[in-house]
């Protein structure tokens, strides 16, 4: 039996429920992860506001092998996924597919997935717009729309580089989301103030929710102009358990209205991890034997500022295997045998 | 054969709570655990005992701040 992300999920059962999992966003979450590779990283976008809402799911591939197996399942990203697994779009160092569940999706197999390439510090705006762009996209990148972006870019400051790239396509949008790393909270509505003036007054107070907040991310959509949408992000290198940061983020973000207590405790709750041995019933022996992990974090906090509408903040919760990309850190190398331990 | 037996091993503990807890004492010792499992019927081999061993592993908290990372964090 082939490993699936729905594994994944379902050793995770009891800790997706309310307030951050509605019973029938967790069905949709089983639907789409059955169709989905469970050797990758996965992501669940949840909404922070009281009440229920959608969570969304993302895969990360990092390797040729992930992308040619999901250029099997999606055959509208075919083109793009085989692309950079033969190493034709070799700068881009992981490509993220996040796969919107707002809505049922139609018919049988995977929807189409918004697609984000991450990007090396260095990336030259030429190749951007006159290569990778167009593979994402599926076509060349209108006049207007490659000058905004190279404008964007040419604004940045030293400290600040673009690490990702969106396509909006599958939303229906011809937009590129550009995400920028480096800026701090001013340094933003510097940046904003050169590209989209009229932005700045919606993103102010949000962008000092992230003061003191590290590994911040800023990102907006481009068409021929900067559209009414800007996302700002952080996060912290530790997780809940050892950095109390984390707490006075959420808490700025309850003080605020834009997230309930209960999926504040919730969200700070989920790190950690299981194995064969912590949750027998559900582990996937089938699939891997009694191997491996699930590992649980947070990975970071956003907060999505338009001008007509309350700002909305989300929480990105990590599952899966473990992250073994970062040398001398690996699960494998670092992983102690609880059997030996007391 | 071994394979099976494993599997079938598996499903008992994953069923049975103490007996779940009872075969992480025995693993302290692999020749102990082995006597058991033969002993309650389950002929497990050394290597299905070094791969129940090996299962059960913990991670470090660094492990854990690492999975949050994504991959190689910060971005070069």
């Amino acid at each position: 039996m082939a490993l699936t992300a729905e594994h994944w999920l379902e050793v995770l059962a009891t800790r997706l429920v309310e307030p951050l999992f509605e019973p029938e966003t967790v069905r949709r979450l089983h639907r789409l992860a059955v169709t989905l590779p469970g050797e990758c990283q996965g992501t669940l976008e949840t909404r922070l506001a009281p009440g229920a809402a959608p969570v969304d799911l993302s895969l990360r591939l990092r390797a040729a092998d992930e992308a040619r197996d999901m250029a099997v399942r999606l055959p509208s990203m075919k083109g793009f996924l085989l692309r950079w697994a033969e190493g034709a779009l070799a700068p881009v160092r992981s490509v993220w597919l996040e796969f919107d569940l707002d809505r049922e999706p139609d018919g049988a197999g995977s929807p189409a997935p918004v697609v984000c390439a991450k990007l090396p510090r260095e990336t030259d705006p030429g190749w951007l717009t006159g290569t990778l762009l167009p593979a994402l996209q599926g076509r060349p990148l209108p006049a207007g729309q490659r000058a905004s972006i190279l404008s964007c870019l040419d604004a940045l400051p030293a400290a600040a580089s673009l690490l990702y790239v969106f396509s909006l396509r599958s939303r229906g949008s011809d937009a590129i989301r550009l995400e920028i790393f480096g800026l701090e909270p001013a340094a933003m509505l510097t940046y904003l103030r050169s590209l989209a003036p009229e932005m700045v007054p919606a993103v102010e107070e949000v962008s000092m929710i992230f003061a003191g907040v590290e590994r911040l991310h800023l990102s907006f959509d481009v068409t021929d102009a900067i559209l009414p949408r800007i996302g700002i992000e952080g996060s912290f290198p530790r997780q809940p358990s050892r950095e109390p940061r984390w707490g006075a983020l959420f808490e700025s973000l309850v003080r605020r209205g834009l997230c309930s207590p209960e999926k504040r405790d919730a969200a700070l709750a989920w790190p950690g991890y299981d194995t064969f041995w912590t949750a027998p019933e559900r582990w996937p022996v089938d699939a891997i034997g009694p191997r491996g992990f699930c590992v649980r974090a947070l990975s970071h906090l956003k907060v999505v500022c338009r001008p007509d509408r309350e700002p909305e903040a989300k929480a990105y919760l990590t599952f899966g295997v473990p992250d073994l990309s970062n040398e001398g850190a690996t699960a494998s190398s670092a992983a102690s045998r609880s059997a030996f331990s007391t | 054969m071994s394979r099976s037996e494993l599997s079938r091993f598996l499903e008992a503990l994953r069923n049975d709570p103490r007996l779940l807890d009872e075969s992480r004492t025995h693993l302290r010792d692999p020749a102990s655990a082995l006597r058991w499992a033969h002993g309650m019927g389950y002929l497990l081999t050394p290597a299905d005992v070094q791969e129940l061993l090996d299962s059960d592993l913990e991670l470090s908290d660094d492990d854990l701040d690492q999975a949050a990372g994504g991959d190689n964090w910060p971005p070069a």
